[in-house]
């Protein structure tokens, strides 16, 4: 795997995530869904703000807003309050066509249940974005399959791959345009452990070497150890957010994680 | 497109049997559609040869602008001066004027003997022959040399000394005249004998058009027999009205010239003339009553077919979206834009029906080579795929895979791309149904409101009620469908599920959770369903007032023949099996009205005509007794004093539908014309106004109609007064009441014997009065009507017109079955995870077959409910709006449902419902709990 990294690193040495490039913000974002008679918040001004190249974990109990963050930020949904800037480009204003072109090219999602098109083979299912139009500067879908370690597995079509395979795969194709950033709803949600590990192992690795914007939400701490920082959400706020440079494991973030969700406030944390 | 394309392929090769049944359905459908319009481009080819054959060796023809009544030889003539002038004109080489007359021509054996052609002998076509084929044209010509190319013989001479003509080979073959024979034409103003010296070869009939091949309408006769135009004023006193003038031109002439010089003037002669070429005849041909009525049946097939394509493609794709709701989803989330989602649907609608279309073109092609090596004389041209065939099946196979796209292209177009992470339950509002039901309701009421609530539909413009009224109709039952799904399934699913000893729940709301699909299967299934039951409907409808009612006596007899003095009167009571004391003898003719009271110019139909048989008989025994004859229900009136009145004077009984269409009521009165004396009108009184079922059919056959084929009622009136007067000397009419298990044949062998006793003239007759059919003739003088035969002849024949109409909408309900096909495996392939399940807790191989049949059985039930529904309705409405438009309306239809081809065909639907589904049925049964759990598994 590491001299694949090699490979890559040398071949898109110069195409590199620039550190200069602007930003992931989010400003007071607020998101209401009506159910029946009822009006639930999802989201309650929420911002915040993402540097270029880092790998961001959102964590939250079941409620709590994540995902609701999450399709804010690929353009899935639209806020009903707030902006969201991506790449220098206020998305949240934009229509559904315009939003669309600008997923392609400059937003990877890599859903929990994969999603790939299971009439395609793993190597289209990788040139997705590109066959839909991506622009050009698109990566080459056999080097990244190569990457992920699926090289072999190309043509094969994803109901003869496995569960890990699968989302390798659907790593491979949220990287093909290069996009400013790479959005992960649940990535290992729908795998055992040791593959959600390697899958965990991936992400970190090519975030590492192409030093892409990386947000992961999950529910799992040994998922969130992965990240840079972690930002806790409850109820549709941000709750708080902390470093994990200095969390030794999974189980220190646990506990951290806890402590927060109870109340317990420690040193380092962001409110 | 590239990623389209391949998103297309991947879901076909995916799902091959869908789109293998799909197309399969669709290729059905184009045949159909190829299958009846070949029947109008075989028709349409043969006009080009025909005009070319018909004009003979002349360019031109010159003819009335409207077309000749040749029984009225006198009526728009061609003035002599123009023939005389266009002989002059330097393009020309010969005009040879004729006269055209229809009259009796009779070979001179037959006419020596006083003897009726056995119609059954003379027409080679033997035995689907009723009556005699119709005599030749007589046709007076100037012509020095034959207009065809002569057969046997030579042409006239005409200064013979005899008589010569020539004729037509095809009427010399119907009417076994052979070279050297004598033929006697009959006229009313003389008779003349001729010596056939030639035939001519005569253009060949047109086929296929059904019953009637298409003819011109104007033009030279297509069935003549030539004369020389100095033996007309035996037959034609007076001056010789010209009824054409074909034109040969010199060769070389410029037929543009001669055309502009003329046609100028022609336009502006009294009565308007015309010169017409073979072009001319090929348009007149294309535009005939026969040719649109072939042309109105392949667009009717291509409707139809189109529609049953369109839903079976409907229900295809809306499978499709709905199980790739999550792959649009995803493909919205990473891609495309909802145009480029709503593009893949179209394409692949596209797809569908772009294969169908060429496979149907090719299985078209191979169906019809097969039936032309089977029946070569229908096919004079050999197989062929004409442009209509092509065209239609075109309109067929795309039209329908466009308009099914619609929808569902619209539905993937609204997938958001958030379904990627959280699919929505697949729920159809409560809200949703009820505005379907409220608008389906309204727009159903319009076919109703339009056929009985609006007033004067004499104007009614039938092709917008068509587009409305129908439309409406169609589209509101289409609204109604899920909810009639939703009832269906909540209060006949748990019959169907106990019928196949299953437990309710299993099958609680399998339809209705997938209710687009559901939708698709039962439009496709009520399309053909529905259509059946309306024309069953309609037709039997429309027949009731048709059928003989009770008011008919045991039997007419008709006196073909003879002078039977009244004297005989007892004879005939007391001849074996007459009921002597209900005997009434008749005075009947056929008058025209003195004024069209009826309109029948501006809309003729069988209750629309300018004339009237009007029965003279003994008004107290006939109708005002308590036993009267005939057994009448007076709607305004009564019998008695309609006896009464017409005892006493010119007191009448009319039909009541010749009441409505003439405006008249009790007391009004309007004036018959005398054949005989037409210059001295008779006055009648309407005194009672009557329901009369089934008059038509006893006049047509039992010779009540002597002079026209139509007439516009059956009047009666008092017996000595109708004698005299249309100075009806002799009694040729007989109503009477036969003896229980009397014998026909015996009762008429008597009174044949009577009658030749008494030689007499043959009485006039309409055509179909001498019909092998409808009547019974015994001898050469006795033809006998009963109510039985009658009846039994309208059974047979109408029965199977109603049939044959019927046979196109049960053969799309049949295609409709290869989308039950396909709506079960897609609910199978997507239930397979729950089957796996509800395998594993123990439901056996038998009970999850029957499940799946309990399904299919229950989409079946769907469809007959709506079915029912609609075609009741349409049907009767069509034979509302029919009283307005159709040439058998004007009459009182009442609703008759002919339950027992309803239920035949309700059960036929339920079965191939069954059917359909029994391989899918048997085969998922056949599948192990696991195989099934981790099918489904990887199907999520």
């Amino acid at each position: 795997m590491s001299m694949d990294l090699e490979v890559m690193d040398r071949e898109l040495s110069t195409n590199n995530v620039d550190v200069t490039l602007p930003p992931l913000e989010m400003h007071g974002l607020s998101k209401r869904f009506r159910q029946g008679t009822t009006t639930v918040v999802a989201l309650e001004h929420f911002s915040m703000t993402v540097q270029p190249g880092e790998f961001v974990a959102i964590m939250g109990n079941s409620g709590s807003g994540k995902s609701t963050l999450l399709n804010l930020i690929a353009g899935l949904a639209q806020p009903d309050e707030g902006t969201v800037w991506i790449d220098g480009e206020e998305i949240s204003a934009m229509r559904d066509p315009q939003l669309t072109r600008f997923r392609r090219s400059k937003v990877g999602l890599v859903f929990q249940a994969f999603n790939l098109i299971p009439t395609l083979s793993a190597i289209d299912n990788v040139r997705l974005p590109v066959l839909a139009g991506a622009p050009q500067g698109a990566l080459d879908a056999e080097e990244l399959l190569r990457l992920v370690g699926l090289q072999h597995r190309s043509a094969h079509r994803p109901d003869a791959l496995s569960g890990g395979e699968q989302q390798r795969v659907a790593i491979a194709r949220a990287l093909i345009s290069q996009p400013a950033i790479l959005l992960a709803d649940e990535p290992t949600g729908s795998l055992d452990s040791v593959t959600g590990q390697s899958i965990c192992r991936l992400l970190k690795e090519l975030h590492r070497d192409t030093r892409r914007t990386v947000v992961v939400v999950t529910h799992e701490p040994e998922v969130a150890r992965w990240a840079d920082r972690v930002v806790v959400l409850r109820d549709g706020r941000k709750l708080a957010e902390f470093s994990t440079d200095a969390l030794q494991d999974a189980g220190a973030l646990a506990a951290r994680y806890r402590d927060i969700v109870s109340g317990v406030s420690q040193e380092g944390d962001a409110t | 497109m590239k990623l389209l394309h391949k998103l297309l392929l991947g879901q076909v090769l995916r799902h091959p049997a869908r789109f293998l049944l799909t197309t399969l359905a669709i290729i059905a459908a184009s045949v159909i559609v190829i299958w009846v319009v070949s029947g109008y481009d075989s028709l349409v080819s043969q006009f080009d040869q025909f005009a070319d054959d018909y004009v003979g060796r002349y360019q031109y023809v010159l003819v009335t602008a409207e077309p000749p009544n040749l029984k009225d030889a006198g009526s728009a003539a061609i003035g002599a001066g123009w023939v005389a002038e266009l002989a002059r004109d330097p393009a020309v080489r010969a005009v040879d004027a004729e006269v055209h007359l229809q009259a009796k021509v009779r070979s001179a054996a037959e006419h020596r003997r006083g003897k009726r052609p056995d119609p059954t002998k003379l027409d080679p076509r033997g035995a689907r022959a009723y009556g005699p084929p119709p005599p030749p044209t007589v046709v007076f010509t100037e012509a020095s040399v034959p207009p065809y190319p002569l057969v046997q013989g030579r042409w006239f001479n005409p200064a013979s000394e005899r008589a010569e003509g020539v004729i037509g080979e095809r009427a010399a073959g119907q009417h076994r005249i052979e070279l050297g024979s004598e033929v006697t034409i009959e006229t009313d103003d003389g008779q003349l004998s001729v010596l056939i010296v030639g035939v001519v070869e005569q253009v060949r009939e047109i086929q296929g058009a059904g019953r009637w091949s298409p003819t011109p309408t104007r033009g030279p006769a297509v069935s003549p027999l030539y004369l020389p135009m100095s033996q007309s004023a035996s037959l034609l006193p007076g001056t010789q009205p010209i009824t054409i003038a074909p034109i040969e031109l010199h060769q070389g002439a410029e037929e543009a010239v001669f055309l502009a010089r003329w046609n100028k003037r022609l336009v502006e002669a009294t009565p308007e003339l015309e010169l017409i070429s073979a072009g001319d005849v090929q348009s007149d041909l294309e535009s005939s009553r026969a040719a649109e009525g072939v042309r109105n049946q392949a667009y009717s097939a291509t409707g139809l077919a189109l529609l049953a394509a369109l839903f079976i493609i409907f229900t295809a794709l809306s499978m499709g979206v709905h199980e790739r709701a999550r792959q649009f989803a995803v493909l919205r989330a990473i891609a495309l834009t909802p145009r480029q989602i709503a593009a893949l649907v179209l394409l692949e609608s596209l797809l569908l029906g772009g294969i169908g279309w060429l496979g149907g073109l090719a299985a078209g092609w191979g169906l019809l080579s097969l039936m032309s090596s089977a029946q070569p004389e229908l096919f004079t041209g050999g197989p062929s795929l004409g442009r209509w065939c092509i065209g239609l099946s075109f309109v067929c196979a795309i039209g329908g895979a466009l308009a099914a796209a619609v929808f569902p292209a619209w539905r993937a177009m609204r997938i958001s791309p958030l379904e990627a992470i959280n699919a929505p339950a697949a729920r159809v509002s409560p809200r949703l149904i009820r505005s379907l039901v409220s608008g389906g309701g309204l727009l159903i009421l319009v076919n109703p409101l339009l056929v009985f609530a609006w007033p004067n539909k004499d104007g009614v413009d039938y092709p917008i009620y068509v587009a409305v009224g129908c439309s409406a109709m169609a589209i509101g039952f289409l609204l109604l469908t899920p909810w009639a799904i939703v009832l269906v399934e909540k209060w006949l699913g748990p019959w169907v599920s106990r019928l196949l000893r299953l437990e309710p729940r299993l099958l609680a709301s399998e339809l209705s959770a997938n209710l687009w699909r559901s939708l698709g299967t039962c439009a496709a299934l009520t399309l053909g369903l529905g259509l059946f039951v309306a024309t069953q409907v309609w037709g039997y409808s429309m027949l009731q007032p048709f059928v003989p009612g009770r008011w008919v006596p045991g039997i007419l007899v008709n006196f073909t023949a003879g002078d039977v003095p009244e004297a005989e009167f007892a004879a005939v009571a007391g001849a074996a099996g007459m009921r002597a004391e209900t005997l009434l003898p008749l005075a009947v003719e056929q008058a025209r009205l003195a004024e069209d009271i009826t309109d029948s110019v501006a809309h003729a139909s069988v209750a629309r005509q300018d004339n009237v048989i009007i029965i003279g008989l003994d008004p107290p025994r006939g109708i005002g007794a308590a036993d009267a004859l005939l057994d009448l229900r007076f709607v305004a009136g009564s019998r008695m004093e309609a006896a009464a009145a017409m005892a006493a004077g010119r007191g009448c009984v009319v039909p009541d539908h010749f009441a409505r269409a003439a405006g008249l009521a009790i007391g009004d009165a309007f004036e018959l014309l005398p054949p005989e004396s037409p210059e001295q009108p008779v006055r009648y009184e309407v005194a009672g106004i009557v329901e009369l079922p089934g008059w038509h059919w006893m006049t047509k056959f039992s010779g009540l109609r002597r002079r026209s084929g139509r007439a516009a009622a059956m009047v009666f009136a008092d017996l000595q007064r109708v004698r005299s007067d249309f100075a009806l000397q002799q009694t040729q009419f007989y109503w009477g009441e036969l003896q229980p298990g009397a014998s026909v044949a015996a009762l008429g062998a008597e009174l044949e014997t009577l009658v030749a006793r008494f030689p007499g003239p043959r009485q006039p007759v309409n055509p179909q009065g001498m019909w092998t059919i409808g009547a019974i003739d015994i001898g050469d003088h006795v033809r006998l009507s009963t109510p039985q035969v009658v009846q039994a002849l309208i059974a047979n024949r109408a029965s199977g017109m109603i049939w044959g109409m019927s046979q196109l909408p049960l053969v799309t309900l049949a295609i409709a079955a290869l989308g039950v096909l396909n709506t079960i495996m897609a609910s199978i392939r997507a239930r397979t995870w729950s089957i796996g399940v509800m395998r594993a807790v123990g439901l056996s191989r038998s009970g999850l077959a029957r499940l799946v049949l309990a399904e299919s059985l229950l989409l079946g039930v769907v469809a007959c409910v709506i079915s029912l529904a609609f075609g009741l309705l349409a049907g009767w409405c069509g034979a509302g709006i029919s009283q307005y438009v159709s040439f058998f309306g004007g009459l009182n239809p009442t609703l008759v449902i002919p339950w027992g081809q309803l239920a035949g065909a309700l059960a036929a639907t339920l079965a191939l419902c069954l059917v359909a589904a029994l391989w899918p049925a048997l085969r998922v049964a056949q599948r192990e709990p696991l195989e099934l759990l981790q099918a489904g598994r990887a199907a999520s």
